[in-house]
């Protein structure tokens, strides 16, 4: 690996390296992009095998079509719109429904349960973490994936509306209304497990 | 006058098989297998005489157990309808009605309490299979293997 | 609720948690909250429900190979770059390539020097003429390999 790999370049740099077709630049690109754009995609699929395939595909496309980005939005937006768009596009919900109607969400962590015996088991909380986060999952997969995406934008990448506007191509107001609505309904199906506290 | 009644012969026989060339009727018959299956979520078991079918499944579900219910075998002439019960009150009722090249055309219908479910009219490939489901039952889902062979 | 204090919106309460609000909704909102039980209730559900789903992705972050997709990404847009007639030429006149080409166009060349009936496409296993059902929804799938139709419906009794 070169030391150039292991610097973090601005968005400005980057692109311009890119236009000249550096490689060294694109596998910055990768390297400083792949992790959020997988945990844009996984929070928005809620599966993983298919958003590691969704972010291959997002950088596939970023070096076919890169001639035709004007720069008019940021190039983080850019890489935002393209993982939700490829997130969201017909036939990958398609396939997904299915396959949901068929299986269970997949349920992570289960192996990494803590020994008996040790500090870190602390049962019921640990436990009732763990089952959370599963119902959680279950319960995002009830909300309509577009809502799902802006509040995973909102709330895993911290985008303001205007950017979350800017990614989707719609109104501010949009943003603002189905957040809410996301927010509302997650609340509504969580409200069995979110205490008077408001704690899990 | 043998190389006339030979052309005669020849061209006879060609007419005979001209006319023989679309979909065979006659007395052709058509062995059907209907294989009864539970796919579930419950449990680890894969039913060792599914083991062909299930790998092909296992490409598109992600059930964990395959457990064979019935089997039925049948060998229908065209035209001739059989039957396979089905679990859950439903039937299912198959009727070939010729053969394209390498393709037997068979009419499904399922039935479920007298009611019919759905009808369909597919070519299936001589030694090919499909499956049709999936019925909830038993926590699980009814799959239908249909293979044909003639 | 207390008189003289503003109602709960939550619409607004949202966009406050957000940031979102200019200077004075902004002010508006905090002095209500101060206040309101509800709308404290309503934030801490808000930040609960962030720091879920900041926990579940983040776990699955950190399980995820990213170097190997990286090295998967760089091999994809490899296999991309030379323009494909490029390709195409190269290939063609490799050695290993043309060689065994000659040879099984030559065996091709005699087989169908001899005349055989016409060969059946196989396909899918089974071919839908038509479908008609007193259903929800029907769907027709292929298995990758064998190419081995399904038909999966939902009944509506």
């Amino acid at each position: 690996m070169s030391d150039n790999t292991k610097d973090i370049w601005d968005e400005d740099k980057l692109l311009s390296r890119l236009r000249q077709g550096d490689e060294e630049a694109f596998r910055v690109l990768v390297r400083q992009y792949q992790q959020r754009l997988f945990a844009i995609a996984y929070g928005i699929t809620l599966e993983r095998e298919e958003s590691l395939e969704i972010v291959q595909d997002v950088f596939l496309r970023v070096y076919q079509k890169l001639h035709t980005f004007k720069g008019e939005a940021k190039l983080s937006t850019w890489l935002h719109r393209i993982t939700v768009n490829q997130c969201l596009n017909w036939q990958r919900r398609w396939k997904r429904r299915f396959r949901w109607h068929h299986q269970p969400l997949e349920r992570e962590g289960a192996g990494d349960a803590p020994h008996l015996g040790t500090d870190a088991f602390q049962a019921d909380k640990l436990f009732q973490k763990k089952e959370l986060e599963a119902i959680l999952w279950e319960k995002l997969g009830k909300l309509p994936e577009d809502a799902r995406a802006i509040f995973v934008l909102r709330e895993l990448e911290g985008l303001s509306y205007d950017e979350i506007a800017q990614t989707l191509n719609i109104r501010r107001g949009t943003v603002s209304s189905r957040l809410f609505y996301a927010r509302r309904k997650l609340r509504h199906l969580l409200r069995d497990y979110l205490d008077e506290g408001g704690n899990p | 006058m043998n190389l006339r009644k030979h052309i005669l012969f020849i061209l006879s026989l060609s007419l005979i098989l001209l006319l023989f060339s679309g979909p065979v009727r006659a007395k052709q018959k058509i062995s059907i297998v209907v294989r009864t299956v539970l796919a579930s979520q419950e449990g680890q078991f894969t039913d060792p005489e599914l083991s062909g079918l299930i790998r092909e499944l296992q490409s598109v579900f992600k059930y964990s157990s395959y457990r064979l219910l019935s089997q039925d075998r049948m060998n229908l002439g065209m035209e001739k309808m059989g039957t396979a019960s089905l679990p859950g009150g439903r039937l299912l009722k198959i009727t070939p009605t010729g053969i394209r090249g390498n393709r037997a055309e068979l009419r499904l219908e399922i039935f479920k309490k007298n009611r019919q479910i759905f009808q369909t009219v597919i070519q299936l490939l001589n030694k090919g299979s499909i499956t049709v489901g999936g019925p909830q039952h038993k926590g699980g889902y009814l799959l239908f293997n249909i293979s044909n062979s003639f | 609720m207390k008189k003289g204090h503003t109602e709960c919106d939550p619409i607004l309460l949202g966009r406050f948690l957000d940031q979102e609000l200019g200077p004075d909704q902004h002010a508006r909102v905090e002095k209500h909250l101060r206040y309101c039980l509800s709308c404290q209730k309503a934030a801490r559900n808000q930040h609960a429900l962030a720091d879920l789903l900041n926990t579940k992705v983040g776990k699955a972050v950190s399980l995820t190979d990213f170097d190997h997709l990286e090295r998967q990404v760089l091999a994809l847009v490899r296999d991309r770059q030379a323009p494909w007639w490029q390709e195409a030429v190269s290939l063609i006149f490799s050695r290993k390539i043309l060689i065994p080409a000659a040879t099984m166009a030559a065996v091709l060349t005699l087989f169908f020097s001899y005349p055989r009936p016409p060969a059946q496409i196989s396909g899918p296993s089974a071919i839908i003429n038509s479908f008609t059902g007193d259903i929800s929804s029907v769907m027709i799938l292929e298995t990758p390999r064998s190419r081995q139709t399904i038909i999966w419906f939902d009944e509506t009794f």
